[in-house]
């Protein structure tokens, strides 16, 4: 058996994963690149861009409050949209986990629904229920708990409901997959050890299934920060989050040099969020094994 | 069997636990209601026969279920819809459900990294995807084609066939791959014989998944589209940004309509439980 021999064998399974890999080079890594390099050509008015290497996209969006303000908002919707989500989602998922039979297949159905019912309809759906003439405000009036219409949409509050019921559908499915991974006889001895359900919820349950957190929870964080529909939909210019802005540099504005260098500095921050999520995940695991 | 039955017997007093699991169940109907209430109350609204929508709707009418149908540019965009996911879903079958395959046989240090890179187009955001495959695609001219919106959905598609699909064949006995190469078969034998049809319904999961994922991804379409291959969820949205209205309710409501069939005929097939992301209860 020569050293070729050893070698081909070891990565012959391989091979069956060439088309993904190819695919995903070639219309996801490629394009990726080519738009990086015009992130760094100067940018000229009216569209224009000349061929020259630069760093000015991105000195102008760092150095420009107004692009600041906007990433720390992304920042504050995307911890505002997890903050609500882990809890909620969590006891969404729990009831999950402790439901059988009918009762299961029927929260099964109202997670997968929603998750996937076309965001858009589901936006439209928040629209007509914010709106001044919407039954939240119309109710409210006739009960004469309120004078005049609140304002709902197109607030901050808005965006982030929008959000949680778009993230938490995943969330769930994710944390839920974590549970079903959790002996049941954990949960045993620590009510027969004389531990309330309080108690065994937060020194048993909750640790084991921090792996589902964290992973669902940090997914709700990208998702959020990187949102685009929902932003536009319930939400006035002011709280346009960074792929906004860089979407409209694009498709209006035209600066292409400047869009682009908007939309990597979201990926740097999404990858710099993924190795922090790196870091903390292996701590969780082995905490698991030493329960 | 629910573990709620353990605690009750548990020896502090049985008032407490009550009054816990009413705020559970108290807390789990507000989440159910936040993730369905857009849902219902588009359903509720395209019954309205009002032209502007007002809460209460008044005047129930059918009529905007057959009015909407007549407007060929919903049509041409529902239809749009349909054939791009059907691209989109044959492309990631096609590249996802080999890979799955080869990296649940081994676990070694470079397939755990092809797994995670197969998830990196989840992780970035949308609108850098579009914006990438827009300069790509129109140097390459296929902008505004079926085949360009299908390839930006397949991006989005194929990790979530992969997940399900590689969940699908690490569940599965390879003592079955090895009895066929015993008997002579090859790996391509192999494959289509054996290890297929133990895997049908992990298959129909991932086909319903991807599908489903392609008419509704709207961002990636947003940036790609041409008049003549608009997409349903675009034209939603740069409608509702002016109006809202029932006749936009009732194209919804043919939609939500495909997803809760699709739904009902998986439970039917292979039950509800076996869809999602490798999470088998």
């Amino acid at each position: 058996m020569g050293p070729f021999y050893a070698i081909k064998k070891r990565y012959l399974y391989l091979l069956p994963a060439l088309p993904v890999l190819v695919f995903f080079f070639a219309f996801f890594i490629y394009p990726l690149f080519e738009m990086l390099k015009i992130s760094l050509w100067k940018s000229l008015p009216y569209g224009e861009y000349e061929k020259i290497l630069t760093l000015e996209n991105y000195v102008r969006f760092l150095t420009d409050p107004f692009y600041l303000k906007v990433l720390w908002k992304s920042f504050l919707l995307g911890v505002a949209v997890t903050a609500v989500t882990i809890p909620l989602g969590f006891i969404l998922a729990y009831a999950l986990w402790t439901s059988t039979g009918l009762k299961r297949k029927i929260l099964y159905f109202c997670i997968l629904f929603p998750l996937f019912t076309n965001l858009v309809i589901r936006l439209y759906g928040w629209r007509i229920i914010f709106s001044p003439t919407g039954p939240i405000n119309v109710i409210l009036l006739n009960w004469g708990i309120i004078d005049e219409p609140l304002k709902l949409i197109f607030t901050f509050p808005a965006i982030v409901v929008g959000l949680f019921s778009e993230c938490t559908p995943y969330y769930v499915l994710i944390l839920f997959s974590v549970l079903t991974l959790i002996n049941r006889r954990y949960v045993d001895a620590a009510v027969d050890l004389g531990a309330g359900p309080l108690r065994t919820f937060f020194r048993v349950i909750w640790p084991l299934s921090l792996p589902g957190v964290v992973s669902g929870g940090f997914l709700t964080f990208i998702w959020s920060f990187g949102a685009f529909a929902t932003p536009t939909i319930l939400g006035k210019p002011v709280h346009w989050t960074a792929a906004v802005h860089a979407e409209r540099q694009i498709l209006s504005v035209r600066d292409w040099p400047f869009g682009t260098a908007i939309g990597f500095m979201l990926l740097l921050f999404v990858v710099i969020v993924l190795f922090v999520q790196g870091r903390l995940v292996p701590k969780v695991r082995t905490q698991r094994t030493e329960v | 069997m629910g573990n709620r039955e353990y605690l009750r017997k548990s020896r502090r007093g049985t008032q407490r636990i009550n009054w816990n699991s009413v705020v559970f169940n108290i807390s789990v109907w507000i989440v159910l209601i936040l993730l369905l209430a857009p849902i219902v109350l588009v359903v509720f609204s395209s019954f309205s026969g009002k032209t502007h929508l007002s809460w209460p709707f008044t005047d129930l009418t059918f009529r905007w279920y057959g009015e909407v149908l007549r407007r060929s540019l919903w049509v041409k965009a529902f239809v749009n819809s349909l054939i791009i996911a059907a691209l989109a879903t044959a492309m990631s079958l096609a590249i996802a459900t080999p890979a799955a395959f080869a990296l649940s046989q081994r676990k070694h240090k470079e397939s755990s990294f092809i797994r995670s890179f197969i998830s990196w187009p989840l992780m970035v955001p949308p609108v850098m995807v579009g914006i990438a495959l827009l300069m790509f695609l129109s140097r390459a001219g296929l902008r505004g084609s079926y085949l360009a919106i299908a390839i930006g959905h397949t991006l989005w598609a194929a990790p979530l066939v992969f997940i399900t699909m590689n969940a699908v064949f690490e569940r599965f006995n390879p003592v079955y791959v090895s009895a066929a190469s015993d008997l002579g078969a090859n790996g391509f034998q192999t494959f289509v014989r054996v290890t297929l049809p133990i895997v049908r319904s992990g298959m129909i999961s991932a086909v319903f998944l991807g599908f489903v994922i392609s008419t509704q991804e709207f961002i990636i379409a947003l940036f790609l589209y041409a008049p003549k291959t608009i997409t349903l969820p675009v034209e939603i949205y740069t409608a509702i940004r002016y109006e809202i209205s029932p006749g936009i309710s009732a194209i919804s409501v043919y939609m939500i309509g495909i997803v809760a069939a699709g739904l009902l005929v998986i439970d039917r097939v292979i039950g509800i439980e076996n869809i999602g992301f490798g999470g088998k209860g």
